[in-house]
C-alpha cells in the first residue's frame, strides 16, 4: 500500500538521482528524463545515436548513480551468445572429477550496457531476449533467475551500417524505449569540453540502489489512470495499425506494422512515473503524448512509401497525436506549465 | 458521486450551458436564415409576396433548430463537463478523481486532495479559457453571417418584389398565363361534336362545339346556364370547364306530364312553357323569340299567333307541342357572345311582367333567366 512518505520519497531520489547525473553528463536532459523512467518502470532502453555524443557515459553514470552492479558488453560480430549468457564448463574438483560448472557470462548483473548492439549477429542479439522480458537466462535447459532490478541499455550507431545487423522486431518490442541521443547544443558542447578538460574522472555518486528503486517502481504502479485516458493511450496505440479499427490516416499511408499491445503497458507504465515525477497523482494526456514518441518509433514498421518521402516514424506519430487528439477532444490542452493564456503569451515574447 | 463532485460538476455545468445556449443560437440562426433565404426566394420567383412567410420559416427554423441542437448536440454532459474542467490546466485531475470517487485507498485520497487544491486555485482567466461564452469557431461564423445576410437580404428583395419595386422573374407565367384549358364535357344522354378538349392561347377563341342529344334524351342546358346546343366561346382568358345537361325524354310529343320539351324538325328538341301557354292562341305567341339561332319555335299552331316569332327568326321551327301557343321559347333564351342581351331581357322582361299583370305564374325557365341576367351584372 502506498503511503505519503513513499511518494515524498520517491520525489526525493528523483531530485538526487537527476542530480547525480547531470555532474557527468551535460545537456541531454530528455536522454537522460527517458532512461530514469524507463528504469524505474522496469524497462529497457536503447540509446540511438552517432559516436561520442555520451551514450555510453550516460549508461556508466546510470549504474554508479543507482549502485547496482554494471557489465559492459560490447557487441561484434563474432560475439556468440554463450559469451553473453555464459556457458557450462568443465571443472575438476580435488578429488579430481570432472563435472560441469555454470560460469555466468556478463549479464548476469543488475545493468547491461550491450554497446553497439547492432554489430552482433541476430544470434547472438537473441541471447538477450529472454533476459530482457522474463528476466531469466536458460543454458544447457537450466534457467536462472536475474538479480533484480535488471535493465539493457543497448546502444547503437545509426549512421554507420556496415557489418551491422539490425535488430530483429521480437528484439525491438523488448526496449521500453527507443531514445534518440542528439548532438549537443554549443553551450553544452563548451561545458563538455570545459569539464573534460579538467578531468575525465566520473563524479557522480551513488543516489538510490536497487532496493529504492523497487520501491520506486512499486509507488509509480499505484498511480490511477482515468479510463478516459487510458482509452486515449490505447488508442494511440491501436492507431499505429494500418489494418485496425482506429487506424489513422497517417498508419494507413506510412506503416506497414503497427505497435505491439506491449506498447500499450510501455506506455502507461512510464506515463505513471512521469506523472509522479511531476508531483501529479494521476496520468495525463500531456503524459501519453510525450512519451508516445519514445515508446512507439522503434515499434513501428515503415512501408515503402513512408521510406520513399523520408517519413521519419516521429513524423507518423505526431501525426497520430494529432488526430487522435481531435478525436478524443482534446485539442487546445491549456497544460499546467502554460497555466493561463497570457502566461503562454509572455512566454513567447521571452523566446523560451 | 461524493458531494464535492457533484458540486463541482454543478457549478461548471451552468457555465458550460450558456456556451451551449450560444451556440445552439447560433446555429439556429444559421438554420432560421437559410430557410428564409429560400423562402424568399421562391416567393419572389414565383412572383407571391411571401415575406411574412420567409420571415415566419426563418424564425420558425431558427427556433426549432436552436431548441434540437441544444438537447441533441450542444447540452453538456457530466462527461463533458468534467473534460471542460481539466482544460483549465488541471491534467486530468478531475476526470482522475471522478473515476476515484469511493475510493478509500491512500493513492485515491492523495489524488483527491491534490485535484481539490488544483480546482480552488484555477483563476478567472484560466476559467474564461476553458468555458469560453461563444464557442463556435471562425468558420461557423463566418456561415452565420452569410446565412443571415442571404436570409434578411433575400427577403427585402422579396418584400420590394411585392411592393412593385423591383420586378420578379414570375417563372410561373409563362406556363399558367400563356395557355388556357377548355373542355366540353357530357355526363349522359349525349355527346359533344367538335374539339371537346381544346388548349388555347391567351385570349383566343375556342373552336365551336355542338351538344348533341342521344335518342330518347333532349339537350338542356350548359352547366354555366348556355341553353343553345351550339356554342362558341370567345377571347377566352381563363380554364374552362363547362358540362352539357341532357334530360331524359319520358313521354315524347305528350306534353301533359309538364316537362316541355318538344322536338324541332331538325331533330333538336326546344323547351316550351306549357304553363304560360294553357289554354293558348291568344295570339302572345307573336313575342316568341327572336330566333337568332334559326331555330326559332314556331309557337302553337293550335293558338294560331305563335308563328311571328318564328317568321322572324326564319321561321324554321314549326310548332309541335300541343298548347305551347306562346311565342317564348328555349330558343330565345341563348346567351352568347352575338346576342345582345339586353334587348333579349327586355323582352323576356316584358313578358314577365304582363304574366304577372294577369295573375299568372312566371314560368321557372323565365324566373331563372332573369335571375341569371342580374346575376350576371
Amino acid at each position: 500500500m502506498i503511503t505519503e512518505e513513499n511518494v515524498q520519497q520517491f520525489s526525493k531520489q528523483c531530485d538526487n538521482i537527476f542530480a547525480q547525473i547531470r555532474r557527468d553528463v551535460i545537456g541531454q536532459n530528455e536522454v537522460v528524463e527517458g532512461t530514469i523512467i524507463a528504469m524505474i518502470a522496469g524497462g529497457n532502453v536503447l540509446l540511438e545515436g552517432v559516436p561520442g555524443v555520451g551514450k555510453t557515459r550516460l549508461v556508466r553514470t546510470l549504474g554508479r548513480v543507482f549502485d547496482l552492479p554494471f557489465s559492459r558488453i560490447q557487441f561484434t560480430p563474432d560475439l556468440m551468445p554463450a559469451d553473453v549468457t555464459g556457458t557450462n564448463i568443465i571443472v575438476k574438483d580435488d578429488a579430481g572429477n570432472s563435472s560441469f560448472s555454470f560460469q555466468p557470462g556478463p549479464i548476469f548483473s543488475n545493468i547491461i550496457l550491450a554497446d553497439e548492439i547492432n554489430r552482433a549477429t541476430p544470434k547472438t542479439q537473441s541471447a538477450l531476449l529472454e533476459a530482457m522480458q522474463e528476466h531469466t537466462v536458460t543454458v544447457m535447459g537450466v534457467s536462472r533467475k536475474m538479480r533484480e532490478p535488471f535493465f539493457v541499455l543497448a546502444t547503437q550507431n545509426p549512421v554507420e551500417q556496415d557489418g551491422t545487423y539490425p535488430l530483429p522486431e521480437a528484439q525491438m518490442d523488448r526496449f521500453m524505449f527507443k531514445l534518440l541521443v542528439p548532438n549537443p547544443s554549443l553551450e553544452e558542447l563548451m561545458v563538455i569540453v570545459d569539464m573534460t578538460q579538467k578531468t575525465m574522472a566520473e563524479v557522480a555518486e551513488p543516489a538510490c540502489n536497487g532496493e529504492q528503486l523497487l520501491a520506486m517502481r512499486a509507488t509509480a504502479n499505484q498511480i490511477p489512470v482515468a479510463e478516459d485516458v487510458m482509452r486515449y493511450a490505447m488508442t494511440l496505440c491501436s492507431a499505429t495499425h494500418p489494418d485496425s479499427e482506429c487506424a489513422s490516416e497517417a498508419a494507413k499511408k506510412y506503416v506497414r506494422l503497427g505497435a505491439s499491445p506491449r506498447a500499450g503497458q510501455s506506455l502507461i507504465s512510464a506515463a505513471k512515473v512521469k506523472a509522479l515525477m511531476k508531483g501529479r497523482f494521476n496520468v495525463a494526456y500531456s503524459d501519453l503524448n510525450e512519451l508516445a514518441y519514445p515508446v512507439l518509433r522503434h515499434r513501428m514498421k515503415m512501408n515503402f512509401e513512408a521510406i520513399a518521402e523520408r517519413v521519419s516514424p516521429d513524423q507518423v506519430i505526431k501525426m497520430i497525436i494529432a488526430e487522435v487528439s481531435k478525436n478524443f477532444g482534446v485539442d487546445g490542452e491549456m497544460h499546467a506549465e502554460v497555466a493561463t493564456p497570457s502566461a503562454e503569451k509572455k512566454k513567447r515574447k521571452s523566446g523560451k | 458521486m461524493d458531494r464535492y463532485n457533484e458540486q463541482i460538476i454543478k457549478t461548471y455545468r451552468k457555465r458550460m450551458a450558456v456556451s451551449a445556449i450560444t451556440s445552439s443560437v447560433c446555429f439556429g440562426l444559421m438554420i432560421g436564415g437559410g430557410a428564409a433565404f429560400i423562402a424568399a426566394l421562391v416567393s419572389w420567383l414565383f412572383s407571391f409576396n411571401g415575406v411574412w412567410v420567409a420571415v415566419g420559416t426563418g424564425l420558425g427554423a431558427a427556433a426549432i433548430a436552436g431548441v434540437l441542437l441544444y438537447f441533441l448536440k450542444f447540452r453538456p454532459t457530466d462527461k463533458q463537463v468534467i473534460r471542460q474542467i481539466d482544460r483549465m490546466g488541471l491534467e486530468e485531475r478531475t476526470v482522475t478523481m471522478m473515476d476515484l470517487a469511493g475510493d478509500t485507498s491512500t493513492i485515491a485520497q492523495m489524488q483527491r486532495a491534490d485535484a481539490h487544491a488544483r480546482l480552488e486555485n484555477v483563476n478567472r482567466e484560466q476559467v474564461r479559457f476553458a468555458f469560453p461564452a461563444f464557442t463556435i469557431d471562425k468558420y461557423a461564423k463566418i456561415a452565420l453571417a452569410v446565412a443571415l445576410v442571404l436570409g434578411v437580404g433575400m427577403t427585402t428583395v422579396c418584400g420590394l418584389s411585392a411592393a412593385g419595386a423591383i420586378p420578379s422573374p414570375n417563372l410561373n407565367d409563362p406556363v399558367r398565363d400563356n395557355f388556357i384549358l377548355v373542355s366540353y364535357w357530357v355526363e349522359e344522354g349525349g355527346e359533344i361534336e367538335g374539339e371537346a378538349d381544346q388548349i388555347l392561347s391567351l385570349g383566343e377563341d375556342a373552336t365551336p362545339v355542338v351538344a348533341v342529344a342521344e335518342d330518347g334524351w333532349a339537350f338542356l342546358r350548359w352547366s354555366d346556364g348556355n341553353k343553345s346546343t351550339e356554342r362558341t366561346d370567345l377571347n377566352v382568358t381563363a380554364d374552362l370547364t363547362v358540362t352539357a345537361i341532357f334530360e331524359e325524354i319520358s313521354d315524347e310529343g305528350d306534353d301533359e306530364d309538364g316537362d316541355s320539351l318538344d322536338q324541332n324538325t331538325d331533330g333538336d328538341y326546344d323547351q316550351n312553357v306549357p304553363e304560360q301557354n294553357e289554354g293558348g292562341g291568344d295570339g302572345s305567341g307573336s313575342t316568341g323569340g327572336d330566333g337568332s339561332d334559326g331555330n326559332g319555335d314556331g309557337g302553337d299552331g293550335d293558338g294560331g299567333g305563335g308563328g311571328e316569332g318564328g317568321q322572324e327568326g326564319g321561321g324554321k321551327g314549326e310548332g309541335q307541342g300541343d298548347g305551347a301557343g306562346g311565342g317564348w321559347s328555349d330558343s330565345n333564351q341563348i346567351i352568347d357572345g352575338n346576342t345582345n342581351y339586353l334587348d333579349v331581357f327586355e323582352q323576356y322582361y316584358n313578358m314577365a311582367m304582363e304574366i304577372l299583370q294577369n295573375g299568372g305564374e312566371l314560368p321557372p325557365e323565365l324566373k331563372e333567366f332573369i335571375e341569371e341576367y342580374y346575376g350576371s351584372l
